[in-house]
Parts: structure tokens; sequence; C-alpha cells
């Protein structure tokens, strides 16, 4: 609580490193990475100077993609909490939503990429919008387009939809 | 908007009979022949297959039925989940079961004219025909198409009987039950021979799913087959309404069997609450109603018991539904069907006709309809001319894992045995389908019936005239 008194002289900001799988390094803020419940639960159990995650099953390209996600979110809950506490009207969530369709509107690959990145980390809110997104694509198409959008090879021998 | 949403509740059925031709045709080439290469999964296929069990579950399970039906001939890892993955199907119902229930206009492509929908529990009908006895009683799964016979009840005991079906499911023993409630039919015409003097005698049999035969079960009160009576399976009992004529105690309006126990017990009213004598059961909402059947009155009456669920009161709630009025000299015939989630309500309005058209046997218009109070009416369109409206929760189950053996057992008696398949083998062709022998062969069906056959002889002893000139 001293911080609000005076930021300037507010303390570095912890930081943690995540490494992806192809061998980049991405510093980001402690409570950013603790969106993952991966990295909490590791958090309690390592000794406190341990600071390195390395995530083998995480491209870098997704891992940035993901960092922007979580420190988003992070940002934007500060600032409805506080919005809250001043009870002055705000329509943050509603901004938060927005950005969230723009944020997983991504192709098909990608999507696959957050979707298992998601769920490797545990992230839940990200991993129940990638979750949505899939389910809203399937949504009211026939199975062609389906494949054709996911990229599913045909292994049927009679297709009952062709006709459509 | 209401219109809209409550549309999106009504499957069409000839839609999922497409489906369900094509895809049982897929299962059988498919699956059949090759189901060991089935699990394995390569790479290249498309990333989507290869998703985690979790991820995909959760992705269908987010889905309406119609998609995941669509879902299931994409691939075969899809298919195999959708269609066979137990797990997959248990969720499935849970999440169903919390949506509102959604209502199927049935039509008898399948299963031929003579078959009405008798009742509907889990996403799995009930489907008799009116000539009971003689064609097969299944249950069926309108959303995969799969169907499941069940054993055969004595044709000796129907073709003069009312019958009405309840089909439920008992938690405690997690078991799906079957009961059939008949009676005598009053045969009217004076040169009939059968004509029956005496009061109608209402029984029950019920089958367990396991069993190879049906039991017999002795009804307390007499059971009201008239006005489009129907059972309706709530709270893990069976209810239908008490025949009024009947009973000497005016009060007990519904007679309720208890599906685990099997075990009767009565809903009774104040008498101080007046009902009109023109009533049917129905679930409306989820709880109990009476409504007012037979009229062709502008409006319904709905009485809707609610039990509370802290001290166990009952309340009654009123309703009023109105209908269509008449249109270009049409009369309507409305049967209040249900409630919508957001407190409209459902009829099934079925057109009136003229004497001429009644004399070309024309088939009257069905029109399905919801009353929104404060609005007005609004017809959905797009139905098939004439249905029976069911309202049903679409769940993937089949019923063929339901285990009801196809055949009824073999007899010990040499003489009954050889009658029984003599009867079988010119009844069906089909039942040539190997069964394994009953587990429980001491309950036998023969036994039930003889015993049924002297009580109703007992009551009325033309009837065992008219069967000894046969």
């Amino acid at each position: 609580m001293k911080d609000s008194f005076n930021p300037s002289i507010e303390p570095p900001k912890k930081t943690v490193t995540l490494v992806s799988s192809d061998g980049y390094d991405f510093e980001v803020e402690e409570e950013v990475a603790l969106e993952s419940q991966v990295i909490k639960d590791g958090f309690e159990d390592k000794a406190v100077d341990d600071r390195e995650y390395l995530l083998f099953n995480v491209h870098s390209d997704t891992l940035e993609l993901i960092i922007k996600y979580c420190e988003k979110h992070v940002s934007s809950r500060k600032s409805i909490s506080a919005a809250a506490a001043s009870s002055s009207s705000s329509n943050g969530e509603e901004a938060l939503k927005e950005w969230d369709e723009h944020f997983i509107s991504v192709d098909t690959n990608t999507l696959y990429d957050i979707l298992m990145a998601a769920d490797y980390l545990n992230i839940k809110s990200l991993l129940d919008l990638a979750i949505q997104k899939v389910a809203d694509t399937i949504h009211g198409r026939s199975p062609e387009q389906i494949r054709k959008k996911f990229n599913i090879e045909n292994d049927s021998i009679i297709d009952p939809w062709a006709s459509e | 908007m209401v219109v809209q949403k409550e549309k999106e509740r009504v499957l069409f059925a000839e839609r999922t009979y497409a489906q369900v031709c094509c895809n049982s045709l897929q299962t059988n080439v498919d699956l059949s022949s090759d189901g060991n290469r089935d699990t394995e999964v390569s790479r290249d296929v498309g990333i989507f297959v290869v998703l985690l069990y979790e991820i995909i579950s959760d992705i269908f399970l987010r889905l309406p039925i119609e998609d995941l039906m669509r879902c299931k001939s994409v691939c075969k890892t899809w298919h195999i989940l959708i269609s066979k993955d137990s797990d997959f199907i248990n969720l499935q119902i849970n999440k169903a079961l919390c949506q509102p229930s959604r209502i199927i206009p049935f039509i008898n492509l399948e299963f031929g004219y003579r078959y009405r929908v008798a009742c509907s529990y889990n996403g799995l009908l009930c489907i008799a025909s009116d000539k009971l006895g003689f064609d097969p009683i299944y249950i069926y799964n309108p959303i995969t198409g799969e169907r499941k016979e069940l054993p055969e009840i004595d044709p000796k005991l129907f073709g003069k009987y009312e019958v009405l079906f309840g089909f439920g499911f008992d938690q405690i023993h997690k078991k799906y039950k079957v009961v059939c409630v008949y009676r005598l039919y009053y045969c009217h015409c004076r040169d009939c021979s059968r004509y029956i003097t005496e009061g109608p005698v209402t029984t029950g049999l019920i089958i367990t799913e396991g069993e190879s035969s049906w039991r017999k079960l002795k009804f307390p009160y007499q059971v009201n087959f008239r006005s489009k009576s129907q059972t309706v399976f709530l709270d893990g009992a069976f209810h239908w309404l008490v025949d009024r004529e009947e009973i000497t105690n005016g009060s007990v309006r519904i007679l309720a069997l208890d599906i685990s126990n099997e075990k009767f017990h009565t809903i009774n009213l104040p008498p101080s609450i007046e009902l009109p004598d023109s009533l049917s059961l129905i679930n409306f909402a989820g709880s109990l109603a009476f409504v007012e059947s037979d009229t062709i009155n502008s409006s319904s009456e709905i009485w809707q018991i609610v039990s509370s669920k802290t001290n166990g009161g009952r309340r009654l709630f009123r309703y009023s539904c109105k209908f269509l009025s008449e249109t270009n000299g049409l009369k309507y015939f409305c049967r209040v069907l249900n409630m919508s989630s957001n407190g409209c309500c459902y009829y099934q309005a079925t057109e009136c006709l003229q004497d001429h058209q009644r004399r070309q046997y024309i088939e009257p218009n069905d029109h399905l309809a919801l009353y929104i109070p404060e609005k007005g009416h609004s017809v959905m369109q797009g139905i098939p001319q004439s249905f029976h409206t069911v309202f049903f929760t679409p769940t993937l189950v089949s019923p063929r894992a339901i285990d009801f053996p196809s055949k009824p057992p073999v007899l010990d008696e040499r003489g009954r045995r050889m009658e029984r398949n003599k009867i079988g083998s010119s009844r069906r062709c089909s039942s040539s389908r190997s069964s394994s022998p009953s587990p429980n062969p001491s309950v036998s069906m023969e036994w039930f019936c003889r015993k049924g056959e002297g009580e109703i002889r007992r009551k009325g002893m033309r009837r065992k005239n008219c069967q000894k000139k046969k």
C-alpha cells in the first residue's frame, strides 16, 4: 500500500523468465506469469530464487500471444477493480470481452496452438475462450465445411453430406 | 425474438431421419470392417482430430445435438467419440438435462402409421402401435435412429383394451422400466356379441431392464383412459389420472407408482377445489398439471401442482391458455402441451373437419402454436401436416445399451414353448435373431397372462363365451 503514496520509488517488479520450446527467453512480470495455474503451482513449490521456466511444448510465436493475453487480463482486471472501488461506472468488462473476441480471431493453426498451450499452461479463461471459438466455428457448418476449415482428411467411406 | 428462440427448440423429425439413415449406413460400412484401425490417429489427417480428449469433448458439449450429428460424419475419430464413447454420452445427458426440453413433431416415417409415441425419457422414446400385442414395442432414440424391441406382450390381452404406456429410469437401481396399463374397452355396438356390461378393471404390466417378461401389477384405483390421457413420469414415479366415475373417495385425483419399489400412492386434492370433469394430466414445466381437455373453447385452464421442496406441501397454480380463434371458417381443436422456458404456452391446434371432408377421409392438419400472453399467437411454420408432439431432451443414449432380452424366455413345458415359437415366427420374420437365454426364467409371462384372463372372466362372463366360440 506504500506504493500508492509514492510511486516513483516503487521497487522493481519481480519478473519471471519463460523459455519457449525453440529457445527464446521471455521476461514477464510475476503476476502475469501467475495467470497460468501450472506456473502458479510450480512457483509455490520452488525455491524463491529459481525464476526460469522451460516450456517445452510452447513455441515462441504462441508464447508471445499468450503473454499478450495474460498482460491484458491482468491490467484490465486492475482497472475494473479500481473503477469498482471508486464506484465510477465503467464498461471495462465489455471492452475486455471485445478485446478477447478480437484476440481469438486467428487462423486455424494459431487457434490450435493457443488451445494446446492454454491447456498445457492451464490458463482457464483462455482455454475457455479458445474452446468456445472452435465450437462457434463448428456450429451450423456441414461436415465438408468443417473438414475444410480444420484441415481434416475425410476418412469415411461414405459421405452423407456430399450432396449438400 | 421470443418466437425465433422458441423455434430453435423445434427439432424437425424429417431432417433427423435423413441423417439417421446415412449415419447408420456409415456405421455398418466403416466400423464393422476395420474396427482396430480407427483408434490409430495419424498426425497428418488434420490437427483438430488429435486434440486432447478433454478439449474435444468440451468443444462437443457446447454444441447443440444437430451439430453433433453433423460432426459425427466428419471423421472416424469424431464418429467414435460421439456415438460410442459412454463417458461422453453421459456428459452430454447431464448437459442436455440442464437445458429446456426440445419439441419434436413426430411423424411415423420409419415405424408406419400405426405407431405412436407412448412416452419419452432421457432422449429415448417408447413407441407402441395401436395394435398392441401384434406389433412390437420399441425403445427408440430419434437422434441416432437406433431402436430396441421390448419383450412381447401376449396378443390375447389386447385388441379390446385401451392402453397407456409409461417409461422411466429407476435412479436407485440404475435401470429403465416400462409400464403398460390397460383395461377393458366398452363396446357400444348392439350386434357385437362381446358387449361388456360390468365395470372395467385397470390392470398393469411392468418390465425392468434385464427381465425377459412382463410382470403383472395390481392397480388400487381405476385409471382414466379418456380424453388423451397419458402417463406422466416425474420425480421417480409414474402418474395417472384417477377415473372420477369409479371412485368413492372424491378427493383422490392422481395415482402414482414409485419406480423403485413399485408401490402405489395417491395425490389427493382438498374437496374444496372444484375442477371440471373432463381433465387430462400433463407434465407442465416440470410439474404435474391438470388440463381441461376435450374442448373447442377459445381457451383452456391449467392447474399446476407445485410441490414445495422444503416442507413437502403442495400448491395449486392456475394458468389460462388462449387458443387461436376461428379463421376463414376453420375451427380448431386445441390441446395444451407444455409451458415454454419464458412463460409462454405451447399447444397443438388440429383443424376441425367439415362433414364432407370427414367422408373423404382427409387427415386434419395439425399446427404447433405458441400462446404468448399479452402478445397473441405464433404458429410454427415448416412443420409436417400431421404429427404427434413430443417434448424430450435430445441425447445420444443408445437404446441397444438397454438390456431387454429380445425374445421371451424358453419355458419348461414343451407344449407351451412350441406354441410360443410358432406365434413368434409367424408374426415377425426378424425373430430369428439370436438371443441369450433369460437369466431369470422363473418369471413366466404365460403364467401372468393366464392369471389375467382368469380375473377378466370373473368380471365379464360374456367374454369367456366369445372366446370359447373361437
